[in-house]
């Protein structure tokens, strides 16, 4: 079994001749940007990459086991998001969206710290939370000879997977680590490379500060997605460690870690084209998928659900324009529904506007021509596996979008029915005990429900997407006798008959025995037409997807390998998967359509123009306004203008909220915390044209700290730098 | 009694003092766009702004009246619209949407013209136009002094109008002209100043070709006031004369026009920064409006009228988006009353971020102290009369405009009383007058309630009515709203009264005209209906009209008294559909925050704009094809097909149509609007956010030789390659 790490090696090398051999050519900045590359691998490729495009870092002090280093400083927060070190005294920056929960968890009617935003003066009053950890990187070793030890080619996919695991769990428990740490191994490049992560799980992590949401959150789900933006999505923590400095559940006794690096942070500004580096923990990409796998993302599956919601949105839409009760009801669900909507709208634009599946399709010509003449028999064909797998899975894929999408989430009461088919299951499966642990789940969940909720609009939907539902369902996985409904006449009869339409109803319903439950259930017009629709999803769709996805997850595997194996020296970087990343890029602006530029940065200026007073969206604190009319802006503004966001063509995803963007430095210089619309296709293709980050310019952190909020006391524990001032003369590639 | 001439004069000197003063210093830029000048008086300060942004023309090779210049290739397009000679026949360029009544009207199922285009690929295919016609201007004269004679101050107002008529009377009738020529007196600088013209009105004006409506009318209502935009906005006329090339009506024997002056066509493009010069017919604008009057526009007219729009479209669209019935007959009203309202708060948005109203108040302060300081008594009264006025006229413009906007324009049941009303109105006059007005009635009332819903309608009014009775000005309240329970009064009004469906106002409407007035006063609606119309009639537009007047009368003084005390500042006259140059760069702009519009679009963006079977954003299928062959022939850049660009000129309506001219008087582009941040150009200009939109004229060419075929109308343009 070859190994990934061979590979890498050779496309190393092979770039390095290239880079060498065309010295005098100017590489186009555009081809070595994008990727989520691995730390512990920078050396060669990367290092030189960062420096065409203007790094002055070695990948030694990006990465070093043996001395301090920047990934030092970035812990994986709560698991999810990320989050940087900034001070000697272990003082933690990541999203107010990352914080969010933790902050709405210390808020009460009294102390409303989304609405008013927290900032601890002290340490004395800085707020712990139980649940909250904070993932120091240690150190990662390849580990993948062992993990393959006893592999054979021979094996079946069981048999591999069986000693696969063996090897992992005797890897994990033997890997070298102090007492105090942790240690787990994680698959790359789809499972043909493995790596171990020792780890260091900080589990006393206090809040220390977060503005209001109105600034913290500005634009909320309008802006989502979009740029220009002029949200300071940032808020502040602090580890804390035992006496030794090691990682300790909450105590009073605790004091402040000392981590082995922090983040100095500079206060010059970014300018377009600057370099910069981002460090986090991506969740998850799909770049290596095959053209067939993304045009059935954006030709098949991303239509559906776009109209299922379009036609959902339209609906509701109508009804809050012309019911202000309507509109309170459902604000908040409706800029839920819309926001994934826009997403899929915007990664299917953005995979056309790329011509994405076009380049795809040449490479997979281009691979078939290789292997053919190289004669890789293994590989040959795999391609010809995906057409005929992605074919197979397509209607069961549509079918399982079209259930989620229309009896799961759009139609509300189909979304209760399912609660109560669930409730039957267990009944079945597990008696008393597991219908009362079911029941209890479902009574408590069924207030939230019906407090925003609307029969009648719900019943237009229902009308609405049902319609649908039987126009566009593939026919194998409609229950029978669907074609004959008349959903006007049974829409009536739910909406008038069924007890699943308003809170008392349903609590009616599931009060009582198992059996009297059961026989109330059958009873329901709802629910009998609900279970017929749900019990197609389990029976038939669910099984199905699952099967034929296994197998797509092992010709996505060998499809991997073969891509490294023909094209030795192109660039290839193994998917998200919350593991610790390096990606490099720079700050730039892009055009989003014909006409318009979008320039790389955003001003205070720009918070004021979406001003709307009192809106819960656009509010803007009248400290802010104040501070805005008279330019008290401190040592944080920019030609007396003070900077809040900025773009720059780092590849991110989900999990990189809250990173930092460092620059040629080290120095911290903003703070990731969305891509723009036009690039949300980055997690299926990157294009340098169009994929940008959007990020907090670290001044307006800082500007918020100290000049809105008056916590001089957190802008002291740092250092800030002027990196531009001591060195004017920016080299560039 | 001064006139304005002798002012300007003063001006005139005083600029050129300081230019020659400040010899080295040139002026900002940005100082020097803006304004609608009068082409005969451009020598002096607006040859040398010119100059300084680039022209290489002089004020005559613009505007001469012994040799040909480029005011002989001007034309005021059948009195609305600008248009412009471009070939040595007579060939006559103007938008799309100023030929759209020409091009329907020749349409039919069998030709639809709008759907299809036209292109007449040879004279003998052109279409005669009868009734429609086009005028060039001949010379302008200064008549200030002959129009002023004999008027003294001590006469009152109704003296001066009358003498001033019967100079204007004189001055035209006495005025040195040919046969086929004709003239006439208007009014500039709010009456301080008066031009006569001399014109030659073409007659025979037929229609040479148009693109579809996919082209000519891209983006439709959407891009309306909008950048980035993507509108090939043309049509091609020609002038037919007599064979002594004078003017006649349409005769199968006259003889395509030949014009003292044809603009040559760049095939050079643009450049962000390039000079440009817009020569054309500007409608109204109102620049010279003190801060409090705009005040009172953007502060309490434009927000009521934007509310009332904001209800009835929240209300529509909600029945549109849930019933594509009510979307199919309300899609055009919604588009039309969606106009104004987007103009609205774009106006208001533009004073606000140019500051219009603080700059005006400074202005009118410092004119306040130079006032007092040279003890210029005439003058000293002026801003406190309009402060007075303008705080009369408030409360009876906002109920006017509460009127016209809910009771005339969005309640569509109320427009339909207010016809009913005049009807009985017309019955004073007996009945001859009342069969007619009964007549024009029914007619409109069948075009009214063929796009009619009563459900929609209904809720529109019991939004806006009780808008109305919460809001208007009480001395304007019907007595009828007084407490009223809007809900039961429209549940009253939908249900029994006849005038919610044409069947009903049919019926209501037949008869004597005894029966007639009975069964209307009898009816609940109309009833309604009729004391609001009553209250606009007899109370709203008598005492409107009247602080009107005198507000004019201010304002004429007021520009006097601007022009002498500010002598050395840039004044033009107010636009008045007379020739007008205008001159400014191609330049981009920030409409807001980190968004930056680019000068110039491309047929890339009329693509990514491209809605299969939309009514705004189809795109002909031979378009793509030429898209996909990249087959632009001479007219790309780059590879690239232009569409549109953007330049700081000052524009309004009727300027579409206007050519936009280069630095040597080439043609580069054909303008037809303006973009939604600068709409407040009308009150106040300013070069940062105020730009006028063109389609470049390599798109017009393209589209013709390309998209048409039609390379007989390209072999008689002559084209040009100045910056080669």
């Amino acid at each position: 079994m070859k190994q990934i790490k061979l590979f890498a090696f050779i496309a190393f090398a092979m770039m390095t001749f290239m880079v060498s051999a065309q010295k005098s050519d100017k590489v186009d900045p555009r081809d070595i940007q994008g990727g989520m590359w691995i730390p512990s691998l920078l050396e060669g490729m990367n290092e030189n990459e960062m420096q065409m495009l203007g790094s002055k870092m070695t990948a030694e002090d990006i990465y070093s086991v043996n001395s301090s280093s920047l990934k030092d400083a970035i812990a994986h927060f709560g698991g999810g998001c990320t989050s940087e070190i900034i001070s000697p005294n272990g003082l933690l920056l990541t999203n107010h969206h990352c914080g969010y929960g933790v902050i709405q968890s210390h808020s009460s009617v009294e102390h409303d710290y989304l609405a008013e935003g927290f900032w601890a003066k002290s340490y004395e009053e800085e707020l712990p939370n139980k649940t909250l950890t904070a993932t120091f990187i240690k150190r990662i070793d390849d580990v993948t000879t062992q993990v393959f030890e006893g592999v054979t080619p021979e094996m079946d996919e069981v048999a591999k997977m069986n000693v696969i695991s063996q090897n992992i769990k005797k890897v994990t428990e033997t890997a070298q680590k102090e007492e105090w740490q942790e240690a787990n191994v994680k698959s790359f490049f789809k499972g043909n490379q493995y790596m171990l992560f020792v780890t260091e799980v900080f589990r006393d992590v206090r809040l220390v500060g977060a503005p209001p949401t109105s600034i913290g959150k500005f634009g909320a789900d309008t802006d989502n997605w979009m740029w220009p933006r002029h949200t300071g999505d940032f808020s502040i923590f602090r580890v804390y460690a035992d006496a030794n400095n090691r990682p300790a559940a909450y105590s009073e006794e605790n004091v402040p870690y000392k981590a082995g690096h922090y983040l100095p942070i500079s206060l010059d500004g970014v300018e377009e084209e600057d370099f910069t580096l981002v460090f986090g923990f991506p969740g998850r990409t799909n770049e290596y998928l095959p053209a067939v796998g993304v045009d059935q993302i954006v030709n098949v599956l991303n239509p559906a659900k776009i109209e299922v919601r379009d036609n959902a949105l339209k609906i509701i839409d109508s009804y809050m324009r012309k019911d202000d009760e309507i509109k309170i009801k459902y604000a908040s669900k409706f800029a839920s529904t819309a926001n994934y909507w826009k997403k899929w709208i915007g990664e299917s634009q953005g995979i056309n506007q790329t011509g994405a599946i076009e380049k795809k399709k040449a490479m997979e010509n281009e691979f078939s021509r290789v292997v053919s003449e190289r004669e890789l028999a293994g590989y040959s064909s795999l391609l010809s596996d995906f057409e005929r797998l992605y074919k197979e899975i397509e209607s069961v894929s549509l079918a399982r979008d079209y259930w989620i999408e229309v009896a799961y989430r759009n139609v509300e009461v189909l979304g209760i029915s399912f609660n109560a088919f669930q409730l039957e299951q267990a009944y079945n499966k597990g008696g008393e005990a597991a219908f009362e642990q079911v029941r209890n789940r479902a009574l408590s969940r069924l207030e939230g429900t019906f407090k925003n909720y609307s029969p009648v609009v719900d019943q237009a939907v229902f009308e609405k997407l049902m319609a649908l539902y039987a126009e566009k369902m593939p026919k194998d996985f409609l229950p029978e006798g669907f074609d004959a409904i008349d959903f006007e006449a049974l829409s009536k009869e739910i909406y008038t008959n069924s007890k699943m339409t308003s809170l008392e109803g349903a609590e009616e319903l599931l009060a009582g025995t198992a059996d009297e439950v059961m026989a109330k259930l059958d009873a329901d017009p709802a629910y009998v037409f609900g279970r017929s629709v749900h019990s197609i999803f389990y029976d038939k769709i669910e099984p199905n997807f699952q099967r034929i996805n296994i197998e797509l997850a092992a010709v996505q595997k060998q499809y991997m390998k073969a891509l490294m194996d023909v094209f030795p020296d192109s660039r290839f970087f193994p998917d998200a998967n919350s593991t610790l990343r390096v990606n490099y890029g720079m700050i730039q602006g892009y055009s989003p359509k014909d006409g318009v530029y979008y320039t790389d940065k955003t001003y205070l200026k720009g918070v004021m123009e979406k001003y709307v007073p009192g809106d819960y969206e656009f509010d803007v604190p009248q400290k802010l306004q104040d501070l805005y009319e008279t330019k008290d802006y401190g040592q944080y503004a920019e030609n007396g203008k003070m900077p809040v966001n900025y773009l720059s063509t780092n590849h991110m995803t989900g999990g990189n909220s809250g990173s930092p963007i460092i620059d040629a430095h080290g120095n911290m210089i903003g703070l990731a915390f969305d891509t723009t619309w036009e690039g949300v296709m980055s997690d299926l293709y990157f294009d340098a044209e169009i994929v940008r980050s959007i990020s907090v310019d670290i001044r307006y952190v800082l500007f918020i700290i100290d000049k809105f909020a008056g916590a001089q006391n957190l802008i002291d524990e740092m250092t800030l730098v002027h990196p531009k001032k001591k060195e004017p003369i920016k080299t560039r590639p | 009694m001064n006139y304005i001439k002798k002012y300007v004069i003063i001006a005139f000197l005083m600029l050129t003092g300081l230019v020659i003063g400040q010899e080295n210093i040139t002026k900002n830029d940005r100082d020097i766009q803006g304004g609608m000048w009068i082409p005969s008086l451009l020598e002096g300060v607006n040859e040398q702004e010119m100059q300084q942004l680039g022209s290489k023309m002089t004020a005559k090779d613009i505007y001469d009246v012994n040799n040909s210049s480029l005011k002989d290739a001007i034309v005021h397009f059948n009195g609305g619209c600008t248009s412009e000679v471009i070939s040595p026949n007579g060939l006559l360029l103007t938008n799309h949407h100023c030929g759209y009544g020409v091009i329907q009207s020749h349409s039919s199922v069998d030709h639809d013209y709008l759907a299809d285009g036209f292109w007449a690929m040879s004279h003998e295919e052109e279409l005669p136009n009868p009734g429609m016609v086009v005028t060039f201007i001949k010379r302008i004269d200064d008549v200030t002094d002959q129009v002023f004679n004999g008027v003294s101050d001590d006469m009152s107002p109704a003296e001066k109008s009358n003498v001033l008529s019967a100079n204007i009377q004189k001055v035209t009738e006495g005025a040195q002209k040919e046969a086929w020529q004709s003239a006439g007196v208007k009014s500039f600088y709010k009456g301080n100043q008066y031009l006569l013209f001399i014109t030659e009105v073409y007659r025979d004006v037929r229609l040479v070709g148009a693109p579809p409506s996919s082209i000519g009318k891209f983006g439709a209502d959407t891009d309306n006031w909008m950048w980035p935009r993507h509108t090939g906005d043309f049509s091609l006329f020609r002038i037919y004369a007599d064979k002594d090339n004078r003017p006649a009506d349409y005769s199968a024997d006259n003889v395509p026009y030949t014009p003292k002056h044809y603009l040559p066509i760049s095939l050079d493009g643009v450049e962000e920064e390039d000079f440009t010069l817009v020569f054309g017919f500007p409608g109204r604008t109102n620049e010279y409006l003190p801060a409090v009057a705009v005040d009172q526009i953007v502060n309490v007219s434009n927000p009521t009228k934007i509310e009332i729009r904001d209800i009835a479209l929240k209300t529509i669209d909600g029945y549109m988006r849930k019933d594509p019935a009510v979307k199919i007959k309300y899609s055009a009203k919604f588009a039309s009353t969606a106009n104004y309202w987007k103009k609205w708060i774009g106006e208001n948005q533009g004073i606000e971020k140019s500051n219009a109203i603080a700059q005006k108040r400074a202005l009118e302060a410092e004119f306040t102290q130079i006032v007092k300081a040279k003890d210029l008594v005439g003058y000293q009264t002026l801003l406190s009369d309009f402060e007075r006025l303008y705080k009369e006229i408030e409360s009876v413009s906002l109920a006017r405009d509460y009127w016209s906007e809910i009771a005339y324009r969005n309640v569509e049941f109320l427009r339909v009383t207010l016809r009913a009303f005049q009807l009985e109105q017309a019955s004073a006059k007996g009945e001859e007058s009342f069969l007619n007005a009964r007549e024009a009635i029914l007619q409109r009332y069948a075009s009214i309630f063929k796009n009619y819903d009563a459900a929609v309608d209904k809720d529109v009014f019991k939004k806006l009515v009780k808008y109305y009775a919460e809001g208007i000005p009480k001395e304007y309240a019907p007595v009828s709203l007084m407490d009223a329970d809007i809900e039961m009064l429209a549940d009253d009004i939908y249900t029994n009264s006849k005038l919610t469906n044409l069947e009903g106002a049919q019926e209501l409407l037949s008869g004597s005209m005894d029966e007639v007035l009975a069964k209307l006063n009898a009816d609940v609606g109309f009833k309604f209906g009729k004391e609001l119309h009553g209250i606009f009639y007899t109370k709203m537009e008598p005492k409107f009209q009247q602080l009107n007047l005198e507000i004019a009368d201010v304002q004429k003084k007021y520009m006097k008294a601007l022009i002498e005390v500010f002598p050395n500042k840039r004044f033009f006259p107010d636009a008045n559909s007379t020739l007008r140059v205008t001159y400014g760069k191609v330049k981009g702009y920030a409409p807001r925050d980190a968004v930056y519009y680019g000068t110039t679009t491309y047929l890339d963006g009329v693509m990514e704009k491209y809605v299969p079977g939309d009514y705004e954003f189809d795109v002909p299928e031979k378009l793509i094809q030429l898209y996909n062959d990249k087959d632009y022939g001479p007219y790309a850049e780059n590879g690239k097909m232009p569409v549109c660009f953007i330049g700081t000129n000052h524009t309004t309506g009727g300027n579409s149509g206007s050519p936009a001219i280069d630095a040597q008087g080439n043609l580069i582009g054909l303008n037809f609007d303006r973009v939604w941040e600068g709409t407040m150009s009308d009150m106040n200009y300013d070069p940062d956010i105020c730009r006028n939109i063109m389609v470049d004229i390599r798109y017009v060419l393209f589209i013709v030789d390309k998209y048409a075929g039609a390379k007989n109308l390209i072999d008689e343009m002559t084209l040009v390659h100045p910056k080669k």
